[in-house]
């Protein structure tokens, strides 16, 4: 488990990360989030032990990070800008973290250079922007640690490679316990990975929760009344988020459960009403616009 | 599987990973060791076999010859240690380069090792990589001179100290520039620091020299240039040294000459091992406090960035002082240090402008960082004023008696006498053996005496304006060299005014220290050693002419001579006497000498030695000796015997002259005048009248036979007058 308490981290005069408290469990996919600048590369680095914070405490298994070979051997950090030897191969990438890595399976990687059809012994050079990623991950996931840090590493993937290497996430997941912690500004393509989502905004955590308990506890509701009086008895006792009202028709943003809303709204007798599922995205405007941000301006896609 | 139980193929393969991951520069080194050690020992020992095939020689000069050849090479007279600065230089970028990239960071720090296990391997690493390929290519190049019959144990003992020399260079500048490395954030800045570091001793040491130069009366050129921990210099200094004492030993390579020539450059080498073992303490300080995210910072410590910019700052505008003087040097007067102070401030100000334009890669920030700027400018401003005002007393240090060693007095004519070379050297780079000797042999204790001179001497130099007419005119400039218990050697330039109490130089000059630091016979065992199956000439000239003779051994003349200067030489003669005449003895063969001994009337075992080889000549002039007398003027239309020198206005006056054969004239003005040939440093000139020149041609010998004459004061006769005004 990785334990991040009160974290600080400032670049001079600017507040990288800041009280960031996060815990992030064994063997479930961690998002997170936020756009550009908000911290998340600062915070894969702190976790990776790159980078010491300045105050908190970053913690993984029970551990200090910074600095303690031990705690870094169950960690794989895939940065965003990723660094390969220089005129090194896949093979050579290989041959180098399996020197490092006590736990790298080589035979593997190359099977699984097989798969995604790359040449492990062309120069990474040469490798188109999505190949390198390609590489960085299936590195990653070859050394066998028990956490895999990626940061903004699923961008630039076509979307059959980044099916593929979801399916690969999970069966690590389900055969040894990985732990991915994955940054992204990109909510869509963490939506149908994660498993819980951090979302970071200048440097601080607005909100961390499971996606599912996100997704239920949170409805939309699109619906048509016949008056005021029965809209205000349909909603009366609900905590409405967002409401937003095109002619007749009402989009209304309610936290809830599903069963709790439907009664609330039958009583209100509408002319017609129906519940939709929130998207990841629609879910962070919400709570985002209620703690303050106008999010519309930096959520991304 | 610990890296100690691997086996010695492992090894190998892991090194080779190694050098292929992170120090591909390796392969670079290696070509460049191989050329330098294996093809260039090749090389000139064959260059030396082909030089032997043309122009026959023993086989034991031939294998001094390719004993050289391999020393120059492999030896302490080689040039690898340029080779050493290089390769240093790329290891150490190469290794630590990655602390400016944040990918490179993410890369390896993120790997199971701490930050100090990952500086440690890389910098250990870098230093057995450059050891195993000095040592083996050295050795293969060794091998390779064995075979061809160029090693001894000179060359060997030769190639080791090199070594060690060579290990000692590289530790320093790849410590240096690591500790750069750590002090920056991108390469370009950290270069920029490499370069700083290696030319700020040398930059602060000559500008201090220059400002003690333009604002002090009592500077000394003699005064060394006080440049430490600086490297390059000291490499550079090494050579030198190394060099002429090489050269001092001839064709000899021997262990003792090796040794003996290393030893006079150690301290070199001593002031550069203390700069590798500073920089690595600031290295190991600075490593460990650097941290991850500073890279691509220019500087990484902002208190570091800040003094460094204030720094040369500073140094900028002490530069830009230095400019400013050299410019107006010919006119300077009080009112250019009013100018030279404001460009200096100025110049630091710009100075200041353009390290925060380097520092932050934006022209835009040009005016930022005021604050280091401001304090840059007052620095200099302070510099100045310390200077100028002499607030550290440099004018009137006089060390305490308790602090001196010995004391002497340097660039002494009679010093210069004596010339003794080397030619055996290849390059026929000469070496005078006698080359500063009262510098080096005379040793002063009576400090009593002496600091009274030099305390009168520089209170005088104080009042007087140098280098105007009248101050040559008046008296004379020496300098004093305090050598001090602490090792340090100060020199002070003194006016000692020819009205000085003559028993205040002479407590010094009728010293026995005085007189065997001051005249180089003294010091000539060099000389008495190479001579005895030299050809020798002793030539006697005066007012009469000059005669010569092959016979009088070097020995039996030096004798003579010293006997004379401890029984007659006094401040006294000094001052008051000219010289009767001059031997001039020279001796030729590999090892060359020359000198000239100035003959007085009191030196009788010299007039004895002379007269008993017969080659004295009589000191009364002998006017039917004379073809011509050729008087020049130099300040046609005025009488310096009236006027002073200031009093003339004109800035050209052209000089006349007037030849005369007559020996009725001829005999007056020689009757008027005094010999002004081989006069030493303390003569008096205040009895002659320095507006004429007189040459006195002799029969049968060319003009540069001619002997030289100036009249006394008062003595120049009416028909010169009129001839030549």
């Amino acid at each position: 488990m990785i334990e991040l308490l009160d974290l600080e981290k400032n670049f001079y005069e600017i507040k990288a990360v800041n009280r960031v408290s996060l815990n992030i469990a064994d063997g479930e996919v961690f998002g997170l989030i936020g756009t550009n600048g908000a911290g998340k590369s600062t915070l894969l680095r702190i976790i990776s032990g790159v980078i010491k914070p300045d105050k908190g405490i970053a913690l993984v298994d029970n551990r200090p990070i910074y600095d303690n070979p031990d705690v870094k051997k169950d960690i794989f950090y895939i940065s965003d800008e990723q660094y390969f030897l220089p005129n090194a191969t896949p093979e050579e990438m290989a041959d180098y973290y399996n020197d490092i890595y006590d736990t790298f399976d080589k035979s593997r990687f190359y099977k699984m250079c097989e798969g995604f059809n790359l040449d492990h012994k062309r120069k990474i050079s040469t490798f188109s922007k999505g190949m390198k990623k390609q590489v960085s991950i299936l590195l990653g996931l070859c050394a066998g640690t028990k956490y895999l840090l990626c940061d903004e590493t699923f961008d630039g993937l076509d979307p059959v490679v980044r099916q593929a290497v979801k399916s690969l996430f999970a069966a690590e997941m389900a055969d040894r316990g990985l732990t991915p912690v994955i940054a992204s500004h990109n909510l869509r393509e963490l939506e149908d990975i994660c498993d819980h989502v951090g979302l970071l905004h200048e440097g601080g955590v607005i909100l961390s929760q499971d996606i599912e308990n996100m997704k239920l506890s949170m409805q939309k509701v699109q619906c048509v009344f016949a008056n005021e009086e029965d809209e205000k008895k349909a909603l009366e006792g609900l905590e409405v988020l967002i409401h937003d009202r095109r002619g007749r028709l009402n989009t209304i943003t309610i936290r809830g459960e599903r069963e709790t809303i439907e009664d609330a709204f039958k009583r209100g007798n509408p002319v017609f009403f129906e519940v939709l599922s929130l998207s990841l995205e629609e879910i962070f405007i919400s709570e985002t616009e209620v703690v303050g941000y106008d999010i519309r301006k930096f959520i991304l896609n | 599987m610990t890296s100690a139980n691997l086996s010695l193929t492992d090894k190998l393969r892991s090194r080779k990973k190694y050098i292929s991951r992170t120090l591909w520069t390796s392969y670079l080194a290696i070509l460049i060791f191989a050329v330098y050690h294996v093809l260039g020992v090749v090389m000139m020992v064959s260059r030396s076999m082909n030089y032997a095939a043309i122009h026959p020689q023993a086989f034991e000069v031939l294998k001094l010859e390719k004993c050289r050849a391999v020393t120059r090479i492999l030896g302490i007279e080689g040039i690898g240690w340029f080779f050493v600065i290089i390769t240093a230089l790329m290891f150490a970028f190469q290794a630590f380069s990655y602390v400016f990239n944040q990918s490179k960071m993410d890369f390896y720090l993120s790997q199971p090792t701490t930050r100090g296990q990952r500086i440690r391997k890389n910098y250990f690493e870098a230093i057995f990589t450059f050891v195993a390929i000095y040592v083996i290519t050295e050795m293969i190049a060794l091998i390779i001179a064995l075979c061809m019959g160029a090693v001894s144990a000179a060359v060997l003992i030769s190639a080791l100290i090199e070594t060690l020399r060579n290990l000692i260079l590289f530790l320093t500048v790849y410590n240096v520039t690591v500790l750069a490395i750590m002090l920056t954030g991108s390469l370009p800045i950290a270069m920029l620091l490499t370069a700083f570091f290696g030319i700020v001793s040398i930059v602060i040491g000559v500008e201090s020299s220059f400002y003690q130069q333009v604002f002090f009366k009592t500077y000394s050129w003699h005064s060394k240039l006080n440049i430490w921990l600086c490297p390059l210099y000291d490499r550079y200094m090494a050579l030198t040294a190394i060099s002429r004492g090489i050269s001092s030993y001839g064709y000899d390579i021997s262990v003792a000459s090796v040794v003996n020539t290393y030893l006079n450059a150690i301290k070199f080498d001593i002031d550069i091992l203390v700069v590798g073992i500073i920089a690595l303490i600031f290295v190991m300080i600075f490593s460990k406090l650097r941290r991850a995210e500073w890279a691509s910072k220019s500087i990484a410590f902002r208190p570091f960035r800040w003094a460094l910019k204030v720094l040369i700052s500073v140094l900028g505008g002490l530069l830009a002082g230095y400019i400013v003087y050299m410019v107006y040097e010919s006119v300077w007067s009080t009112k250019h240090f009013v100018m030279m102070a404001i460009i200096m401030v100025i110049a630091s100000f710009i100075v200041g402008c353009i390290c925060e334009v380097i520092l932050e890669g934006n022209v835009r920030r040009t005016f930022k960082g005021l604050g280091q700027t401001v304090m840059a400018m007052a620095l200099v401003l302070l510099v100045f004023i310390i200077y100028r005002g002499d607030l550290l007393g440099y004018d009137s240090y006089i060390p305490s008696k308790n602090s001196i060693k010995s004391c002497a007095i340097v660039g002494l004519q009679e010093s210069s006498m004596f010339r003794a070379y080397s030619i055996s050297d290849q390059d026929h780079n000469y070496i005078n053996y006698f080359d500063n000797y009262d510098e080096n042999n005379m040793v002063i204790t009576d400090l009593d005496n002496f600091l009274k001179l030099a305390s009168y001497g520089m209170k005088q130099m104080k009042t007087v304006e140098p280098y105007n007419y009248d101050y040559y005119q008046e008296g004379i400039e020496i300098t004093v060299l305090y050598r001090l218990k602490n090792g340090m050697s100060k020199y002070r330039t003194l006016y000692i005014p020819y009205d000085t109490d003559p028993s205040l130089l002479a407590s010094v000059i009728d010293t026995e220290a005085f007189k065997k630091g001051a005249f180089p016979c003294f010091g000539d065992d060099v000389i008495r050693e190479t001579v005895k199956n030299s050809r020798t000439r002793l030539n006697y000239s005066n007012i009469n002419g000059n005669v010569e003779t092959l016979e009088v051994p070097y020995t039996e003349l030096s004798d003579a001579y010293r006997q004379d200067i401890l029984d007659h030489y006094n401040y006294e003669l000094a001052s008051t006497e000219v010289p009767i005449g001059r031997i001039i003895y020279s001796i030729e063969g590999d090892n060359s000498a020359d000198m000239e001994i100035p003959v007085y009337e009191e030196f009788t075992n010299l007039i004895a030695l002379l007269k008993k080889y017969d080659v004295y000549l009589e000191n009364e002039m002998d006017v039917s000796n004379i073809r011509s007398v050729v008087v020049t003027n130099y300040y046609p239309g005025y009488d310096l015997e009236e006027i002073s020198y200031s009093d003339i206005t004109e800035d050209y006056i052209p000089s006349t002259e007037a030849t005369y054969s007559d020996p009725d004239q001829i005999k007056e003005i020689l009757e008027g005048a005094r010999s002004d040939n081989f006069m030493g440093t303390f003569y008096n000139y205040t009895d002659t009248n320095p507006q004429y020149f007189i040459q006195v041609n002799l029969n049968d010998l060319p003009d540069y036979y001619s002997n030289y004459f100036a009249f006394y004061k008062g003595r120049v006769p009416e028909f010169v007058v009129q001839d030549t005004n």
